[in-house]
């Protein structure tokens, strides 16, 4: 307790108290009802906007990210350049027009090579990663679908239990009926033969 | 008609229910002490500005390091001549080529930042769907708990009405066994207390 008082901001919340088991008094069945109904509340109200957000972030294309990309790249070149020039002006040095065009070209294309670059780049690995959590996602999904069919099983195999039981019970009760009326018959004939 | 008998609900047990609280108690500890660590996860997964300018400001700060003693290298090289052709030229294309590394670790630091979050989620969706599937197999244990007590009252059921009627069948077949002896105690009724039990038999024949 101590340790995630330490550890967690002001502004983290805690669990609701709806979450929070009542235990006094209750049998069993009760609270592992609470329990469940706790469990099912907290998947609802905390797990599953994030898996809708996940879900969402797969879905995107990868061009936001590599437009921000290039204009990074664009504002870095451009902090380079400035950087550059102030570094030549400190030390007392100017280029002669045929440096200035030629690193002006170089510039140029290094810029245009670089930006396609790391905007092809940013969108295979955007598409890589929207793979890579996809496949996770089908891979939850399956386990999902997995416990429906197990947990649909068990119900199906305790509902033909019961019913089979509550047969046997029904049978039997009539049998015991019968044979008592036949008993109750015969004891009273026997009383007046 | 039935007389079967046995509880309407079948209490629990104190084991039962000292198992019970002693799981509702640990449930309410997860509550209060892991779930306030995962929101703190969650809410984690998703950089501040702060965090994100520091990262970014760190990349920036690396390659900026390297670029510098690139240029120092090339000026150290240049024997006096940094700002003279070739070395001014080689220090142009190390500015050139520092704009671009540093523009790919900031770009490569928002990646990072989305790739982070994603991973984050990816475990936080398997989390949740952990506790959905405990809470199906909790559901299922709730359900086998509940047909469980419903075929074992049943079973005491039949098993109170078996022995009812075994006790009734007895008293039949030891009366039908025993007509003979019956007729001997009509006797000793009629001689006793004066009634005609013995008469009311002769009538009917």
């Amino acid at each position: 307790m101590a340790f995630a008082e330490d550890f967690l901001k002001p502004e983290d919340t805690g669990p609701t108290k709806s979450n929070l088991i009542d235990y006094a008094g209750n049998d069993p069945q009760d609270m592992q009802a609470q329990v469940i109904r706790a469990q099912d509340r907290d998947y609802e109200e905390r797990f599953a906007p994030l898996e809708k957000e996940l879900i969402g972030m797969t879905k995107e294309s990868g061009n936001k990210q590599a437009n921000r990309a290039a204009k990074t790249l664009g504002q870095q070149n451009k902090i380079s350049r400035q950087a550059f020039k102030r570094d030549l002006s400190r030390t007392g040095v100017a280029l002669n027009q045929r440096q200035k065009a030629s690193l002006s070209k170089a510039r140029g294309l290094d810029a245009a090579r670089n930006q396609a670059n790391v905007e092809n780049l940013t969108r295979r690995r955007v598409k890589d990663e929207n793979m890579q959590s996809t496949a996770s996602l089908i891979g939850i999904g399956r386990n999902v679908q997995q416990g429906v069919n197990r947990d649909l099983s068990t119900a199906s195999s305790l509902q033909a239990g019961r019913e089979a039981a509550n047969a046997n019970a029904k049978a039997a009760d009539s049998a015991q009926k019968s044979q008592m009326a036949a008993s109750v018959a015969g004891l009273a004939l026997a009383f007046f033969l | 008609m039935s007389l079967g008998g046995g509880p309407k609900k079948i209490e629990p047990t104190e084991q039962e229910r000292a198992l019970a609280e002693s799981a509702a108690k640990r449930h309410n500890e997860h509550q209060e002490v892991f779930v306030p660590l995962e929101d703190s996860f969650i809410a984690s997964l998703t950089a501040s500005k702060g965090e994100m300018e520091e990262n970014r400001g760190a990349a920036v700060s690396d390659v900026s390091q390297a670029l510098k003693g690139n240029d120092a290298g090339i000026a150290a090289a240049s024997r006096g001549q940094a700002g003279q052709g070739k070395s001014v030229m080689a220090r142009g294309m190390n500015s050139i080529s520092g704009g671009t590394a540093r523009g790919e670790a900031v770009a490569g630091v928002n990646l990072a930042e989305r790739s982070r979050k994603m991973k984050g989620l990816q475990k936080m969706s398997a989390f949740g769907r952990g506790l959905q599937d405990m809470s199906n197999v909790s559901m299922a244990d709730a359900a086998r708990t509940a047909s469980g007590a419903a075929i074992n009252k049943l079973n005491v059921d039949v098993q109170k009405q078996n022995s009812k009627f075994a006790a009734v069948g007895t008293l039949a077949g030891t009366a039908l066994g025993n007509i003979g002896s019956m007729d001997s105690l009509k006797g000793q009724l009629d001689n006793k207390f004066g009634t005609n039990f013995q008469g009311l038999k002769e009538e009917k024949q």
